[in-house]
């Protein structure tokens, strides 16, 4: 029995082994690429040197230099953006995907599909060179709607985090090598805590993390603060511009901060706030806009749902966001929009503002 | 059988992709730029080559004396999973445009049916150690002929209008069965 397989199994084992030893050596030779420079132009002091043939998002990780990624680096997610000036080689077809035409002209590449072989030039976004590693304690999970938690976190080491209203962090699922974004729905006025917002996603890695194994007391691991879905530097302009902001869904967390932060400062611009779902049940947050946009003139209220099936009493707007922003026209010069929620409904929005012919750099997307 | 019968009849009227229906897979998902379908062509007929070159002398020599041939197809694809390896590393270091444009799609040829398909008609064809090397040669130009026609088609594409349900895969497929009719069209030409 033994004598029957014996050359089978010295075959099997030699040929493994002859080929186990070429490939080692091909690695060994072919893999290696030398210590590489990777200088950031914008951040000088923060240049370094390491072993090439690894990928530059992995390398600016071991930096402390956190990339915003929810795909674990398979390149799907599109926000590991970096500006690569040079030794970055041809854009890979996955890239494509992720970047537009214009931004591939401008150099911009995603780091998690850039390899490193040879020394490089780059500038990563200042937000992203501000972003931090944080331990955070859960000192409050609230039932916002069924499938909707909000979740306190108390920021424990660092102790502080420096935000603007609109930002998002990333957050560490345990036992995974995964993150996920969420926008932070708290103000910048309390720098110690932030608050999330959770909607469950069926089957969906971080959000069933939260939503079924979170509790109160447990220790997490954020980074961030990422993100330039802000409007503080609109805010200064003269005369007050108008800030349109239009969400679908969950989409309205970052707005949340924003018109918290918008109220705490007493600005005296024109607010329109668009908020699209498909029931009433999913609006949510409804009562309390609502109630501001009977305070005073400078906050207005339009929700709208798409599905009267599931609301027979809805006296308010009736169809897709995107068309009933189309019924609205504000002035070119002095109208800024912020625009939130899933890709389609974003997407068509910002068809229907490109067709109205609002200035590019007035609009502000954040999708997901 | 004359080398050149086996070349050109590998290329057109037993083409490995249209008349076997082997390497569907990549044929269908990068065949949607030229350039990254000649790039996947080019490193699909490198591989097949090696494979080639490689298992023959496995199969005639160590195989079969040792009557081990039931280890065929593990010891085939073994190599071949290390020279995808190896391609992929020389085309990384040596080839690095054609590597930015592949280089995600390189590990895809290691389950490309159609390099085993190769080694494997060879064997059931009895061809010698050079007609083998020509018949891998002939099937990796066939196969980098189809794809880089149906890039070209499905560039195209691009400003046709689609009925909805046929967009993507269904109309590729479509296109792939028409182009294999085409093919067939040289059947009277040569034949193995």
């Amino acid at each position: 029995m033994i004598a029957q397989y014996l050359p089978a199994c010295i075959i099997l084992i030699s040929l493994s082994l002859v080929i186990a030893i070429i490939l080692y050596v091909a690695d060994k030779y072919l893999g290696y690429y030398g210590p590489c420079r990777i200088e950031i132009s914008n951040a000088l002091d923060r240049s370094f040197t390491i072993e090439g043939g690894r990928s530059l998002m992995s390398c600016l990780d071991e930096r402390k230099i956190y990339l915003p990624s929810s795909c674990g680096g398979d390149g799907t997610c599109g926000y590991c953006r970096v500006t690569v000036h040079d030794g970055g080689g041809a854009v890979l077809p996955l890239e494509k995907l992720s970047l537009s035409r214009a931004q591939i002209a401008a150099q911009t590449r995603l780091a998690c599909q850039v390899k490193i072989r040879t020394d490089m030039s780059i500038s990563v976004p200042e937000d992203i060179l501000l972003a931090r590693e944080f331990q955070a304690n859960v000192i409050k999970i609230d039932d916002v709607a069924p499938d909707l938690k909000q979740i306190t976190l108390a920021l424990l080491n660092p102790q502080v985090m420096s935000f603007h209203a609109g930002q998002y962090v990333q957050l560490h699922i345990p036992n995974t090598d995964q993150l996920r974004s969420y926008s932070i729905t708290s103000t910048p006025d309390d720098p110690t805590q932030i608050e999330l917002l959770v909607k469950r996603v069926p089957g969906g890695l971080c959000s069933e993390y939260m939503h079924n194994e979170l509790n109160e007391d447990d220790q997490i691991t954020i980074l961030g603060p990422y993100g330039e879905f802000c409007t503080d530097k609109y805010l200064g302009i003269k005369p007050l511009p108008t800030l349109v902001f239009i969400a679908g869904g969950c989409g309205i967390a970052p707005i949340i901060s924003i018109l918290k932060d918008l109220y705490n400062k007493k600005v005296r611009n024109t607010i329109y706030l668009f908020y699209g779902a498909r029931c009433r049940d999913e609006l949510y947050f409804y009562d309390e806009y609502m109630r501001r946009s009977g305070e005073g003139e400078h906050f207005h209220f339009i929700p709208a749902i798409s599905d009267t099936m599931c609301d027979s009493t809805w006296k308010g707007e009736i169809g897709n966001i995107h068309t009933v922003v189309d019924k609205y026209s504000f002035e070119f010069a002095k109208t800024f929009f912020w625009v939130c929620g899933p890709e389609i409904m974003v997407t068509s929005v910002l068809d229907v503002l490109n067709s109205h012919g609002y200035p590019h750099d007035h609009l502000h997307a954040d999708m997901f | 059988m004359n080398l050149a019968v086996i070349f050109f009849a590998a290329i057109v009227t037993n083409n490995i992709v249209l008349i076997y229906f082997l390497g569907i897979c990549p044929f269908v998902s990068v065949s949607k730029d030229i350039e990254t379908a000649l790039g996947m062509g080019m490193a699909v007929t490198a591989v097949m080559v090696g494979t080639v070159a490689i298992n023959w002398p496995v199969q005639y020599f160590i195989l079969e004396p040792f009557d081990a041939q039931y280890l065929q197809y593990a010891v085939f694809i073994i190599i071949i999973a290390a020279l995808v390896q190896i391609v992929e590393l020389v085309v990384d270091r040596y080839f690095t445009v054609l590597y930015e444009m592949v280089g995600v799609f390189l590990p895809l040829i290691t389950v490309n049916c159609s390099i085993l398909g190769v080694i494997l008609f060879s064997m059931i064809r009895g061809y010698s150690y050079i007609q083998s090397l020509v018949f891998a040669c002939g099937c990796g130009v066939g196969w980098v002929v189809a794809i880089v026609a149906m890039a070209a088609i499905r560039r195209k594409l691009r400003f046709a209008v689609i009925p909805q349900p046929l967009q993507g895969i269904g109309i590729t497929m479509i296109i792939a069965a028409l182009m294999a009719m085409g093919f067939l069209g040289f059947s009277g030409w040569i034949s193995l």
